[in-house]
Protein backbone atom coordinates (compact mmCIF):
# COMPACT_ATOMS: atom_id res chain seq x y z
CA UNK A 1 0.00 0.00 0.00
CA UNK A 2 3.03 2.29 1.23
CA UNK A 3 4.85 1.42 -1.93
CA UNK A 4 2.07 1.90 -4.32
CA UNK A 5 1.52 5.20 -2.71
CA UNK A 6 5.15 6.03 -2.76
CA UNK A 7 4.79 5.56 -7.13
CA UNK A 8 2.02 7.10 -7.54
CA UNK A 9 3.60 10.17 -5.80
CA UNK A 10 6.58 9.75 -7.80
CA UNK A 11 4.60 9.67 -10.91
CA UNK A 12 2.19 12.78 -9.80
CA UNK A 13 5.26 15.11 -8.98
CA UNK A 14 7.19 14.03 -11.75
CA UNK A 15 3.90 15.31 -14.09
CA UNK A 16 4.07 18.57 -12.48
CA UNK A 17 7.96 18.70 -13.42
CA UNK A 18 6.78 17.83 -16.70
CA UNK A 19 4.54 20.56 -16.85
CA UNK A 20 8.00 22.83 -16.54
CA UNK A 21 10.51 20.79 -18.10
CA UNK A 22 9.20 20.41 -21.96
CA UNK A 23 11.01 18.15 -23.39
CA UNK A 24 10.33 15.46 -20.38
CA UNK A 25 6.69 16.34 -21.38
CA UNK A 26 7.16 15.63 -24.88
CA UNK A 27 9.21 12.36 -24.09
CA UNK A 28 6.44 11.40 -21.69
CA UNK A 29 3.57 11.93 -23.96
CA UNK A 30 5.26 9.22 -26.57
CA UNK A 31 6.23 6.25 -24.27
CA UNK A 32 4.26 5.42 -21.21
CA UNK A 33 5.76 2.42 -20.41
CA UNK A 34 9.57 4.23 -20.62
CA UNK A 35 10.00 5.57 -17.06
CA UNK A 36 10.33 9.26 -17.76
CA UNK A 37 11.04 9.06 -13.79
CA UNK A 38 14.31 10.92 -13.48
CA UNK A 39 15.52 8.79 -10.40
CA UNK A 40 17.49 11.90 -9.57
CA UNK A 41 14.60 14.22 -7.30
CA UNK A 42 15.24 17.29 -8.47
CA UNK A 43 12.18 17.99 -10.63
CA UNK A 44 9.96 16.38 -7.87
CA UNK A 45 11.39 18.91 -5.29
CA UNK A 46 11.50 22.25 -7.71
CA UNK A 47 7.87 21.10 -8.44
CA UNK A 48 6.78 20.63 -4.94
CA UNK A 49 8.18 23.75 -3.65
CA UNK A 50 6.84 25.65 -6.32
CA UNK A 51 3.21 24.25 -5.36
CA UNK A 52 3.68 25.09 -1.50
CA UNK A 53 4.96 28.80 -2.35
CA UNK A 54 1.21 28.81 -4.38
CA UNK A 55 -0.64 27.51 -2.01
CA UNK A 56 1.36 30.68 0.85
CA UNK A 57 2.67 27.29 2.87
CA UNK A 58 6.56 28.36 2.37
CA UNK A 59 7.96 31.54 1.36
CA UNK A 60 11.27 30.95 -0.80
CA UNK A 61 13.10 33.57 0.78
CA UNK A 62 12.53 32.12 4.23
CA UNK A 63 13.82 28.82 2.90
CA UNK A 64 17.09 30.46 1.22
CA UNK A 65 17.70 32.41 4.84
CA UNK A 66 17.29 28.47 6.60
CA UNK A 67 19.81 27.13 3.97
CA UNK A 68 22.00 30.54 4.54
CA UNK A 69 22.26 29.82 8.09
CA UNK A 70 23.00 26.13 8.25
CA UNK A 71 25.48 26.18 5.48
CA UNK A 72 27.69 28.79 6.60
CA UNK A 73 26.37 29.90 10.64
CA UNK A 74 25.34 26.67 12.55
CA UNK A 75 27.64 23.92 12.72
CA UNK A 76 30.76 22.76 14.68
CA UNK A 77 32.44 25.92 14.68
CA UNK A 78 30.07 26.41 17.38
CA UNK A 79 31.15 23.53 19.46
CA UNK A 80 34.51 23.81 18.97
CA UNK A 81 34.22 27.54 20.58
CA UNK A 82 32.20 26.00 23.66
CA UNK A 83 34.81 23.09 24.12
CA UNK A 84 37.50 25.78 24.08
CA UNK A 85 35.63 27.94 26.43
CA UNK A 86 34.80 25.32 28.67
CA UNK A 87 38.72 24.13 28.54
CA UNK A 88 40.17 27.67 29.59
CA UNK A 89 37.24 28.80 32.21
CA UNK A 90 36.70 26.46 34.86
CA UNK A 91 33.44 28.40 36.25
CA UNK A 92 31.78 28.18 32.73
CA UNK A 93 32.88 24.36 32.45
CA UNK A 94 31.25 23.73 35.93
CA UNK A 95 27.80 25.73 34.40
CA UNK A 96 27.88 23.58 31.41
CA UNK A 97 28.18 19.98 32.73
CA UNK A 98 25.45 20.91 35.32
CA UNK A 99 22.66 23.47 32.82
CA UNK A 100 24.04 22.62 29.29
CA UNK A 101 21.74 24.13 27.83
CA UNK A 102 21.59 27.66 29.59
CA UNK A 103 25.86 27.61 29.18
CA UNK A 104 25.94 27.54 25.52
CA UNK A 105 23.55 30.03 24.99
CA UNK A 106 25.71 31.86 26.93
CA UNK A 107 27.47 31.97 23.91
CA UNK A 108 24.52 32.30 21.69
CA UNK A 109 23.94 28.89 20.92
CA UNK A 110 20.35 27.89 21.00
CA UNK A 111 17.45 26.17 18.77
CA UNK A 112 16.17 23.25 16.92
CA UNK A 113 17.23 20.53 17.93
CA UNK A 114 19.34 22.22 20.71
CA UNK A 115 16.61 23.33 23.31
CA UNK A 116 17.36 20.34 25.74
CA UNK A 117 21.24 19.63 26.23
CA UNK A 118 23.16 17.64 28.27
CA UNK A 119 27.22 17.38 27.94
CA UNK A 120 28.89 14.84 28.67
CA UNK A 121 32.93 15.17 29.70
CA UNK A 122 35.74 12.59 28.38
CA UNK A 123 38.62 11.96 30.99
CA UNK A 124 41.54 9.81 31.24
CA UNK A 125 39.12 7.53 33.09
CA UNK A 126 35.87 7.80 30.95
CA UNK A 127 35.25 7.81 27.07
CA UNK A 128 31.71 8.98 25.86
CA UNK A 129 30.27 8.18 22.57
CA UNK A 130 26.88 9.70 21.13
CA UNK A 131 24.16 7.72 18.68
CA UNK A 132 20.55 7.56 17.72
CA UNK A 133 19.64 4.59 17.13
CA UNK A 134 16.13 5.03 16.18
CA UNK A 135 16.61 8.53 13.85
CA UNK A 136 20.02 10.83 13.60
CA UNK A 137 19.11 12.98 16.30
CA UNK A 138 21.84 15.52 16.80
CA UNK A 139 22.62 18.48 18.46
CA UNK A 140 22.34 20.74 15.46
CA UNK A 141 23.16 24.72 17.50
CA UNK A 142 26.36 23.55 18.54
CA UNK A 143 26.90 20.72 15.69
CA UNK A 144 25.51 21.73 12.80
CA UNK A 145 23.68 19.34 10.51
CA UNK A 146 24.30 15.70 11.24
CA UNK A 147 27.45 13.80 8.69
CA UNK A 148 25.58 11.10 6.90
CA UNK A 149 27.69 8.68 8.38
CA UNK A 150 26.16 8.97 11.72
CA UNK A 151 22.68 8.99 10.10
CA UNK A 152 23.53 5.79 8.59
CA UNK A 153 22.82 2.13 9.18
CA UNK A 154 26.38 1.04 10.58
CA UNK A 155 26.89 3.46 12.54
CA UNK A 156 23.35 3.29 14.51
CA UNK A 157 22.96 -0.38 14.59
CA UNK A 158 26.92 -1.32 15.80
CA UNK A 159 27.04 2.13 18.32
CA UNK A 160 25.58 0.46 21.16
CA UNK A 161 26.50 -3.61 20.49
CA UNK A 162 29.97 -2.97 19.55
CA UNK A 163 31.11 0.60 20.28
CA UNK A 164 34.64 -0.11 20.47
CA UNK A 165 34.79 -2.00 17.44
CA UNK A 166 32.89 0.33 15.83
CA UNK A 167 35.90 3.28 17.27
CA UNK A 168 38.57 1.10 15.64
CA UNK A 169 36.75 1.82 12.63
CA UNK A 170 37.49 5.77 13.28
CA UNK A 171 40.99 5.23 14.25
CA UNK A 172 40.23 4.94 17.99
CA UNK A 173 41.37 2.26 19.87
CA UNK A 174 40.34 2.50 23.64
CA UNK A 175 42.12 0.76 26.07
CA UNK A 176 40.43 -1.70 27.64
CA UNK A 177 39.42 -0.45 31.23
CA UNK A 178 38.70 3.00 30.13
CA UNK A 179 34.73 2.94 30.88
CA UNK A 180 32.93 3.72 27.70
CA UNK A 181 29.46 5.33 27.86
CA UNK A 182 27.23 5.18 25.15
CA UNK A 183 24.76 8.13 24.94
CA UNK A 184 21.39 6.90 22.60
CA UNK A 185 20.17 10.07 22.36
CA UNK A 186 16.52 8.71 21.27
CA UNK A 187 14.23 10.88 23.26
CA UNK A 188 13.94 14.72 23.52
CA UNK A 189 17.74 15.58 24.80
CA UNK A 190 20.55 16.53 23.00
CA UNK A 191 24.12 15.64 23.64
CA UNK A 192 27.11 17.33 23.06
CA UNK A 193 30.64 15.68 24.41
CA UNK A 194 33.21 17.69 26.14
CA UNK A 195 36.81 16.01 24.86
CA UNK A 196 39.64 16.22 26.90
CA UNK A 197 42.30 19.25 26.27
CA UNK A 198 45.39 17.88 24.61
CA UNK A 199 48.90 17.74 25.64
CA UNK A 200 50.27 20.16 23.41
CA UNK A 201 47.91 22.72 23.53
CA UNK A 202 49.09 24.71 26.70
CA UNK A 203 49.50 28.40 26.15
CA UNK A 204 47.31 29.03 23.53
CA UNK A 205 45.06 31.17 23.07
CA UNK A 206 40.74 30.15 23.44
CA UNK A 207 40.43 31.07 19.36
CA UNK A 208 43.62 28.96 18.28
CA UNK A 209 42.34 26.04 20.96
CA UNK A 210 38.99 26.07 19.45
CA UNK A 211 40.91 25.67 16.08
CA UNK A 212 41.83 22.44 17.43
CA UNK A 213 38.00 20.44 18.48
CA UNK A 214 36.71 18.30 15.62
CA UNK A 215 33.42 17.76 14.90
CA UNK A 216 34.11 14.14 15.51
CA UNK A 217 35.88 14.66 18.81
CA UNK A 218 32.43 16.48 20.01
CA UNK A 219 30.41 12.74 18.95
CA UNK A 220 32.87 11.07 20.62
CA UNK A 221 34.08 9.33 17.70
CA UNK A 222 37.96 11.13 17.83
CA UNK A 223 39.98 12.49 20.60
CA UNK A 224 41.38 15.99 20.01
CA UNK A 225 44.27 16.26 19.08
CA UNK A 226 47.04 18.75 17.23
CA UNK A 227 45.93 19.82 13.82
CA UNK A 228 48.48 19.20 10.95
CA UNK A 229 48.75 21.13 7.80
CA UNK A 230 45.71 21.06 5.53
CA UNK A 231 43.34 19.81 8.05
CA UNK A 232 39.99 21.31 8.16
CA UNK A 233 38.18 19.94 11.78
CA UNK B 1 6.66 -0.11 16.42
CA UNK B 2 9.42 -2.67 15.39
CA UNK B 3 10.38 -1.17 12.37
CA UNK B 4 13.47 -0.88 9.96
CA UNK B 5 14.46 2.30 12.05
CA UNK B 6 14.96 0.81 15.81
CA UNK B 7 18.49 -0.03 14.61
CA UNK B 8 20.47 -0.04 17.50
CA UNK B 9 22.20 -4.15 17.89
CA UNK B 10 21.39 -5.10 14.78
CA UNK B 11 24.42 -6.85 13.52
CA UNK B 12 26.28 -6.69 9.26
CA UNK B 13 24.97 -3.33 8.06
CA UNK B 14 28.10 -3.32 6.30
CA UNK B 15 31.29 -0.59 7.20
CA UNK B 16 31.03 2.73 8.04
CA UNK B 17 30.95 5.12 4.61
CA UNK B 18 33.31 7.79 6.30
CA UNK B 19 33.46 11.12 3.75
CA UNK B 20 35.95 13.56 4.87
CA UNK B 21 35.47 17.33 4.33
CA UNK B 22 31.52 16.16 4.38
CA UNK B 23 29.53 18.97 2.88
CA UNK B 24 26.47 20.12 4.66
CA UNK B 25 24.33 19.03 1.32
CA UNK B 26 25.29 17.02 -1.31
CA UNK B 27 22.58 18.34 -4.21
CA UNK B 28 20.73 20.97 -4.22
CA UNK B 29 16.94 19.49 -4.14
CA UNK B 30 18.44 18.42 -0.29
CA UNK B 31 18.90 22.39 0.68
CA UNK B 32 15.47 22.87 -0.81
CA UNK B 33 13.63 19.47 1.11
CA UNK B 34 15.66 20.13 4.20
CA UNK B 35 14.22 24.30 4.32
CA UNK B 36 11.18 22.93 3.46
CA UNK B 37 10.64 20.42 6.26
CA UNK B 38 11.93 23.06 8.36
CA UNK B 39 9.69 26.23 7.59
CA UNK B 40 6.37 23.85 6.54
CA UNK B 41 3.64 24.30 9.70
CA UNK B 42 3.15 20.33 9.93
CA UNK B 43 1.57 18.91 13.23
CA UNK B 44 3.98 16.75 14.78
CA UNK B 45 5.33 13.14 13.46
CA UNK B 46 7.47 14.35 10.43
CA UNK B 47 9.67 11.61 12.30
CA UNK B 48 6.84 8.37 12.85
CA UNK B 49 6.50 9.20 8.81
CA UNK B 50 9.97 8.27 7.96
CA UNK B 51 9.60 5.42 10.52
CA UNK B 52 6.72 4.37 8.04
CA UNK B 53 8.73 4.18 5.08
CA UNK B 54 8.70 0.28 3.37
CA UNK B 55 12.03 -1.16 5.13
CA UNK B 56 13.20 -1.99 1.68
CA UNK B 57 12.81 1.29 0.54
CA UNK B 58 14.06 2.86 4.02
CA UNK B 59 17.40 0.78 3.64
CA UNK B 60 17.71 2.14 0.03
CA UNK B 61 17.15 5.72 -0.43
CA UNK B 62 18.81 8.55 1.36
CA UNK B 63 18.42 10.40 4.01
CA UNK B 64 17.04 13.21 2.77
CA UNK B 65 14.58 11.23 0.30
CA UNK B 66 13.45 10.00 3.64
CA UNK B 67 12.66 13.55 4.18
CA UNK B 68 10.65 14.22 1.33
CA UNK B 69 8.56 11.01 1.15
CA UNK B 70 7.59 11.31 4.56
CA UNK B 71 6.78 15.35 4.47
CA UNK B 72 4.43 14.77 1.38
CA UNK B 73 3.03 11.94 3.10
CA UNK B 74 2.40 14.15 6.16
CA UNK B 75 1.02 16.93 3.99
CA UNK B 76 -1.80 14.69 2.13
CA UNK B 77 -2.80 13.33 5.36
CA UNK B 78 -3.49 16.32 7.21
CA UNK B 79 -5.09 18.51 4.21
CA UNK B 80 -2.24 20.46 3.71
CA UNK B 81 -2.47 19.88 -0.04
CA UNK B 82 -4.36 17.30 -1.92
CA UNK B 83 -3.17 14.21 -4.26
CA UNK B 84 -5.00 16.37 -7.54
CA UNK B 85 -2.73 19.35 -6.52
CA UNK B 86 0.17 16.61 -6.72
CA UNK B 87 -0.65 15.86 -10.14
CA UNK B 88 -1.48 18.69 -12.02
CA UNK B 89 0.61 21.37 -9.63
CA UNK B 90 -1.78 23.63 -9.59
CA UNK B 91 -3.47 24.90 -5.55
CA UNK B 92 -7.28 23.81 -5.27
CA UNK B 93 -7.80 25.16 -2.10
CA UNK B 94 -6.21 28.50 -1.61
CA UNK B 95 -6.72 28.85 1.93
CA UNK B 96 -3.58 27.49 3.25
CA UNK B 97 -3.56 25.36 6.19
CA UNK B 98 -0.83 26.64 8.53
CA UNK B 99 1.68 29.16 9.51
CA UNK B 100 3.02 31.17 6.59
CA UNK B 101 6.91 31.67 8.06
CA UNK B 102 8.61 34.29 6.18
CA UNK B 103 11.95 35.25 6.01
CA UNK B 104 12.37 37.70 8.72
CA UNK B 105 10.78 35.35 10.88
CA UNK B 106 13.62 32.65 10.42
CA UNK B 107 16.38 34.62 12.20
CA UNK B 108 13.78 34.03 15.70
CA UNK B 109 12.90 30.74 14.69
CA UNK B 110 16.50 29.61 14.39
CA UNK B 111 17.26 30.64 17.70
CA UNK B 112 13.91 29.45 19.77
CA UNK B 113 13.19 26.49 18.73
CA UNK B 114 10.34 23.96 20.39
CA UNK B 115 11.09 23.10 23.63
CA UNK B 116 9.20 19.66 24.63
CA UNK B 117 10.08 20.61 28.22
CA UNK B 118 6.90 21.14 30.52
CA UNK B 119 6.53 23.27 33.72
CA UNK B 120 3.83 21.49 35.59
CA UNK B 121 4.12 19.64 38.17
CA UNK B 122 3.94 15.77 37.94
CA UNK B 123 5.33 13.33 40.27
CA UNK B 124 8.03 11.72 38.90
CA UNK B 125 7.45 7.42 40.15
CA UNK B 126 11.34 6.71 40.22
CA UNK B 127 14.25 8.05 42.43
CA UNK B 128 17.83 8.26 41.34
CA UNK B 129 19.72 5.33 42.31
CA UNK B 130 16.46 2.92 41.61
CA UNK B 131 16.79 0.10 39.65
CA UNK B 132 14.20 -0.24 36.87
CA UNK B 133 13.44 -2.81 33.93
CA UNK B 134 12.18 -1.23 30.56
CA UNK B 135 8.81 -2.53 29.93
CA UNK B 136 8.42 -5.26 27.53
CA UNK B 137 5.77 -3.41 25.14
CA UNK B 138 5.44 -3.68 21.05
CA UNK B 139 3.27 -0.73 20.29
CA UNK B 140 3.07 -0.84 16.52
CA UNK B 141 2.81 3.26 16.68
CA UNK B 142 5.36 5.68 17.63
CA UNK B 143 7.49 4.94 20.03
CA UNK B 144 11.22 6.13 21.52
CA UNK B 145 11.44 2.61 23.50
CA UNK B 146 14.41 0.69 21.58
CA UNK B 147 13.57 -3.06 21.07
CA UNK B 148 17.05 -4.11 22.40
CA UNK B 149 15.94 -2.13 25.99
CA UNK B 150 13.38 -4.07 26.77
CA UNK B 151 13.19 -6.20 29.45
CA UNK B 152 16.21 -5.17 30.46
CA UNK B 153 17.18 -3.88 34.29
CA UNK B 154 18.74 -0.67 34.23
CA UNK B 155 19.69 2.11 36.77
CA UNK B 156 17.89 5.66 36.93
CA UNK B 157 20.80 8.01 36.99
CA UNK B 158 19.28 11.48 36.60
CA UNK B 159 15.47 12.85 36.13
CA UNK B 160 15.56 15.78 33.28
CA UNK B 161 12.32 17.01 34.77
CA UNK B 162 8.85 16.64 32.48
CA UNK B 163 8.52 16.24 29.22
CA UNK B 164 5.83 15.56 26.43
CA UNK B 165 5.28 12.09 25.72
CA UNK B 166 5.83 11.28 21.82
CA UNK B 167 4.26 8.38 22.17
CA UNK B 168 0.70 9.77 22.73
CA UNK B 169 1.08 13.10 21.10
CA UNK B 170 2.25 11.82 17.61
CA UNK B 171 -0.87 10.36 17.64
CA UNK B 172 -2.43 13.53 18.73
CA UNK B 173 -3.66 11.88 21.67
CA UNK B 174 -1.96 14.32 23.91
CA UNK B 175 0.97 15.58 25.60
CA UNK B 176 0.91 13.46 28.58
CA UNK B 177 3.71 14.93 30.05
CA UNK B 178 5.82 13.05 32.40
CA UNK B 179 9.41 12.46 33.98
CA UNK B 180 12.29 11.39 32.23
CA UNK B 181 15.38 9.85 33.29
CA UNK B 182 18.37 8.90 32.16
CA UNK B 183 18.72 5.14 32.47
CA UNK B 184 21.46 3.54 32.39
CA UNK B 185 22.33 -0.01 31.19
CA UNK B 186 25.29 -2.29 31.42
CA UNK B 187 26.61 -3.37 28.11
CA UNK B 188 26.72 -6.97 29.43
CA UNK B 189 22.57 -6.77 30.68
CA UNK B 190 22.05 -5.82 27.30
CA UNK B 191 24.58 -8.10 25.25
CA UNK B 192 25.94 -10.60 27.29
CA UNK B 193 29.38 -12.04 28.52
CA UNK B 194 30.85 -10.72 25.11
CA UNK B 195 30.42 -7.15 25.96
CA UNK B 196 33.03 -5.38 27.72
CA UNK B 197 32.29 -4.96 31.52
CA UNK B 198 33.49 -1.69 31.31
CA UNK B 199 30.48 -0.49 28.43
CA UNK B 200 27.53 1.07 29.31
CA UNK B 201 24.38 2.65 27.40
CA UNK B 202 22.54 5.62 28.58
CA UNK B 203 18.95 6.16 27.19
CA UNK B 204 16.11 8.61 28.23
CA UNK B 205 13.29 7.14 29.04
CA UNK B 206 9.77 8.41 29.84
CA UNK B 207 7.98 7.17 33.37
CA UNK B 208 5.49 5.05 31.01
CA UNK B 209 8.61 2.98 29.38
CA UNK B 210 9.69 1.98 33.18
CA UNK B 211 9.00 -0.58 36.07
CA UNK B 212 10.08 -0.94 39.05
CA UNK B 213 12.40 -4.18 38.93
Amino acid sequence: MATNRRDFLTAAVTAVGAAVTPDLSHAHQHDHEHQAVPSDPTLRVKALESLLVEKGLVDRSALDAVVEAYEHKIGPRNGARVVAHAWVDPAYKQRLLTNATAAIAELGYSGPEGEQMLVVENTPKVHNLVVCTLCSCYPWPVLGLPPVWYKSAPYRSRAVIDPRGLLREFGLQLPGDVELHVWDSTAELRYLVLPERPPGSEGLSEEALSGWVSRDSMVGTAKVVKPTEGDRP
Amino acid sequence: MNGIHDMGGMQDMGPLQYEKNEPVFHADWERRVFAMVWATDTPPGSRYQRELIPPSEYLRISYYEKWLTAFVELMLKHGMITQAELETGKPVSSTPKGKLLTASQVPTELTKGDPSVRNVPVTPRFQTGQRVRARNMNPVTHTRLPRYTRGKIGTIERDHGVFVFEDTQVQQLGEKPQHVYSVRFTARELWGEQASRHDSVYIDMWDDYLEPA
